[in-house]
């Protein structure tokens, strides 16, 4: 249950919902070690990112999970994020699905947890 | 006749190429960034050279002295420093089996190796700079010609 008081989880669930246009999409969430995975909504962000190389830069994205505090409360570095196949409309796959580790984990502390990924 | 650093550049850019690690991936003086199908790849530039008269007289002889920079990129979530130490291996290899470069200079060592790591992105980033000092010879008015 959310303790703060202009938002409830039905708010904080609104947020992720993948259905209907919704920015979410599913994920199934296995924290390290453990054997039992849960599904979540997140929203996944791929930045483009310049990397810095030396006399030039190497392209590449920063992908970043965006969820529910409460879905993910024990979050650390090494859980595993798995993430179904992005596909258009019309079935086209724009992304296949993808398996990211957990490599930073920032908390908000007003019921949003970012997750820095590391595509495996 | 192109000058003879050209060539350098291009002779040690086919001797690297099709090398086990990074195959075809082999750049000369690129200036754009790199994308996820490039990689392993090798970037090859000359940006550095010094000379001097070693035959004084109407007509003058140049040693040259070339810093050659050949630049390794790896991608990948796990031993990037492993293929980063094979392909310097590859490297060394390859260029120790012709420190004339087919008859260009008259030798080259590998002076320095230097490697960093990037973290920022989807996956780890490695990155090698191998520096080559290569010593060439020329007439003052022929710097087409490898003497």
């Amino acid at each position: 249950m959310s303790i703060f008081t202009f938002e409830d989880d039905a708010d904080f669930a609104s947020y992720f919902v993948a259905d209907y246009g919704g920015h979410g999409i599913s994920a199934l969430y296995t924290p390290y070690q453990s054997e039992s995975s849960t599904t979540i909504n997140i929203i996944l962000d791929e930045e483009f990112l310049e990397a810095d190389g030396e006399s030039v830069n190497v392209e590449t994205t920063i992908p970043i999970a965006y969820c529910r505090t409460i879905d993910v409360s024990s979050a650390r570095h090494g859980d595993t994020l798995v993430v179904d196949a992005t596909q258009d409309l019309d079935g086209n796959t724009i992304k296949a699905a993808t398996t990211y580790k957990v490599i930073e984990t920032m908390p908000d502390k007003t019921g949003i947890t970012m997750l820095r990924l590391e595509e495996q | 006749m192109s000058h003879v650093r050209q060539q350098i550049r291009e002779q040690f850019a086919t001797t690297v190429t099709g090398l086990s690690t990074t195959g075809s991936n082999v750049f000369q003086s690129r200036v754009y960034n790199l994308e996820s199908v490039n990689l392993p790849g090798l970037i090859v530039y000359t940006k550095e050279e010094a000379s001097q008269p070693i035959v004084i007289g109407s007509s003058r002889t140049l040693e040259r002295i070339l810093s050659l920079n050949v630049e390794a990129y790896v991608k990948g979530i796990s031993d990037s420093d492993d293929t980063i130490d094979t392909i310097a291996k590859e490297i060394e290899t390859a260029i120790a089996a012709d420190t004339t470069l087919s008859s260009l200079a008259k030798d080259c060592f590998l002076e320095s190796t230097e490697i960093n790591y990037n973290g920022e992105g989807e996956q780890p980033i490695a990155v090698m700079t191998m520096t080559y000092q290569i010593m060439y010879v020329t007439a003052e008015d022929s710097p087409g010609t490898a003497l």
